[in-house]
């Protein structure tokens, strides 16, 4: 963490109030670095944080803590807080483009129903960085009409350890192998990935904890764990 | 950031400081939060504008009335067939006539408050009913079978064709009451010999035995679109090589809010153009007497009127997702991808896709019928196609909306047989 967005966008993901997080102006600091932590690999969010001020914003503050001024100390310090909270905030906008609110917009839309109920209900079994994960491949189906690579690699991020076979001789069919436990949540996850991303002319056959046995494979042609196609 | 201020504010002890940070805060700082939180919204509204939305300005709201009721200054409903505002008459002397020659004359069309599937099987059961005619004279009886009616049917088709000519997209027509209006025909007579051609039909009846329950006569059904006729001389323009001349029809006057589209001969209108205050038809004519315009007018929530059966639409609402996949324009054929197709539809409501299974060419056994008969792919062989079965549940619907369900039904797989002309969508309950 060297920024102060860093910091804010931890706090808000560990579900910090951002109201317990105090900013002050360091004492002691490194010219090199925005924050001064005590541990200069602290990962946790403190309550109060020590700021470098004049890193990025030598303009807006070099006046504010003059050596020689010692009148409204608690006001300035207050100030200075409040402003740097402002300036997180506007910091957080930087990174924003075009397909970074396209990816929100989708995600709001899964959210609000536009995909249906059961999308829905099914998106919130995600953490965020996966929820992103599919409306990032969701937008690059509108964009390329690649179902069948989006799927796989939707499912290669969700379930690292899946494999999809695709029997396309003489019907349109995929194995899918996912290399895990069978269970509700990830039954409900894999099927929510299906819906949105298998064409509807395929068939599916899915194959959860055990590998259908290839000749010349030694790990799926382990005995007592061969599933049959 | 107000908690925030607000938290700060609290916790200062020198109350010196804490009026003065507080002048502070109000004064400015608070004004600049806002200041910079309106702006990061308009930056999301207009990336979210960038992608340009659908017409909204085409729905087609439709519901039914009984005739004495009908409101010939309504906000936005107008009677499908214009001539249904008068009551219908029968000619005695026509009838007559139509039964020496042993043709089967329409006397008159009635609505059934009923399922589609009940319908359809007394529609193909081909029964007939007794009936009586009523006249100064006397009362003569007769046998009348029922047809389903394609008189309101056929002016969906005709406005299929006006999207046509005016280069839009075409929508299906959520219009369930049409599909539910049968033709009663007259099909014999006891004593039709007889008849005294001079006198006037009084009173017609016909008894229609268990689906008697069914019968409403006397409801016609609505819409939002209005005829109307606009006349404007042709301005000439050059075009590189040619002369287009350019009919401007203003809209202040009709109402800008409204959408519009031009009838005519397909070889009058060269292309339309649209603008907020008027259509521009180019057209290689210069002279015309007048423009027939249909006005698409919105909905506007009444506040004397009051309806007594459902006002159905094709609207939509789009969403991100909507807008996007339009723009760019390449098919995705996921399920999720189907589903979010119907449930955009205000319709939908209610109901839920939740499967879809692609199965091999065969007859059709689904319960929905196609909306959009007039539509044609041209291309592939109807029987040839895979057949995609799409299976919906329903919660939370409304009694009344009941005997509406299959023909909802119909409405959203016809939506999707637009969008899927390689299959021949079918839909069914689970």
């Amino acid at each position: 963490m060297n920024y102060i967005w860093d910091l804010i966008i931890r706090a808000k993901r560990n579900g910090t109030d951002l109201r317990d997080v105090t900013f002050v102006p360091a004492r002691v600091y490194s010219p090199y670095m925005e924050l001064s932590h005590t541990n200069l690999n602290a990962s946790d969010v403190e309550r109060t944080i020590e700021v470098n001020p004049y890193y990025r914003f030598f303009d807006i503050f070099r006046d504010l803590f003059d050596i020689n001024n010692e009148e409204h100390v608690e006001l300035r310090e207050a100030l200075f807080d409040l402003v740097i909270h402002f300036l997180a905030d506007m910091d957080l906008m930087q990174g924003m483009n075009k397909r970074e609110y396209y990816i929100r917009f989708i995600l709001k839309d899964m959210h609000s129903g536009v995909y249906g109920e059961r999308i829905r209900r099914r998106l919130e079994l995600f953490g965020r960085e996966e929820q992103e994960v599919i409306a990032c491949n969701m937008l690059r189906l509108y964009d390329t009409g690649e179902a069948v690579h989006l799927l796989r690699d939707t499912l290669v991020r969700m379930f690292p350890r899946s494999t999809l076979y695709a029997n396309c001789e003489e019907k349109d069919e995929l194995l899918l192998y996912i290399g895990q436990a069978e269970r509700t949540e990830a039954k409900e996850k894999l099927e929510l990935i299906l819906e949105l991303f298998l064409p509807v002319r395929f068939d599916t056959e899915i194959y959860w904890g055990h590998h259908f046995g290839i000749l010349d494979v030694d790990y799926t042609m382990i005995q007592d764990g061969i599933a049959l196609y | 950031m107000k908690d925030i201020i607000r938290d700060r504010l609290n916790k200062m002890e020198d109350l010196e400081q804490r009026r003065m940070l507080k002048d502070l805060m109000t004064g400015v700082f608070l004004n600049l939060v806002e200041y910079q939180e309106t702006l990061n919204k308009q930056i999301e509204q207009r990336v979210f504008d960038e992608v340009v939305p659908l017409e909204e300005r085409h729905d087609v709201y439709v519901t039914l009335c009984p005739r004495e009721d009908l409101d010939p200054i309504h906000e936005f409903l107008y009677p499908i067939l214009p001539e249904d505002a008068a009551p219908q008459t029968v000619y005695l002397s026509e009838a007559s006539e139509a039964l020496a020659r042993k043709e089967e004359m329409n006397l008159f069309t009635f609505y059934m408050e009923c399922g589609q599937q009940e319908l359809q099987s007394l529609l193909k059961s081909n029964r007939t009913f007794r009936g009586e005619i009523v006249t100064s004279e006397g009362r003569h009886a007769i046998t009348v079978r029922l047809k389903s009616s394609t008189a309101y049917i056929s002016k969906i088709e005709e406005l299929y064709r006006v999207f046509r000519k005016n280069s839009l997209p075409w929508k299906s027509i959520n219009a369930p009451y049409v599909f539910k209006f049968v033709d009663c025909v007259l099909v014999g007579s006891d004593d039709g010999d007889a008849w005294d051609k001079q006198h006037v039909v009084k009173e017609l009846s016909i008894h229609l035995e268990e689906f008697e329950s069914y019968k409403r006569t006397n409801l016609i059904p609505l819409w939002n679109i209005q005829k109307l006729d606009m006349k404007t001389g042709g301005f000439p323009v050059p075009a590189s090589d040619r002369i287009n001349y350019e009919h401007v029809l203003p809209l202040r006057k009709t109402g800008t809010e409204h959408g519009y589209l031009v009838d005519g001969d397909e070889s009058h209108i060269r292309y339309i153009k649209r603008s907020e205050e008027d259509i521009t038809i180019v057209s290689p004519l210069e002279k015309s007497d007048s423009w027939t315009v249909l006005k698409i007018a919105g909905p506007v929530a009444t506040r004397i009127g009051r309806m007594e059966f459902p006002l159905f639409s094709n609207n939509k609402r789009e969403g991100f997702a909507g807008k996007y996949a339009r723009q760019e324009g390449r098919s995705v054929r996921s399920k999720g991808e189907i589903a979010r197709m119907i449930h955009a539809f205000q319709a939908a409501e209610g109901l839920e896709l939740e499967e879809v299974q692609v199965v091999a060419p065969g007859p059709a056994l689904g319960i929905t019928y196609p909306l959009n008969g007039f539509v044609s792919d041209h291309v592939r062989v109807e029987a040839d196609k895979h057949r995609m079965i799409l299976r919906f549940s329903k919660h939370g619907i409304q009694p009344e909306q009941a005997i509406f369900l299959d023909d909802l039904l119909s409405f959203l797989v016809s939506e999707i047989q637009l969008a899927f002309p390689e299959y021949r969508c079918e839909g069914e309950w689970m």
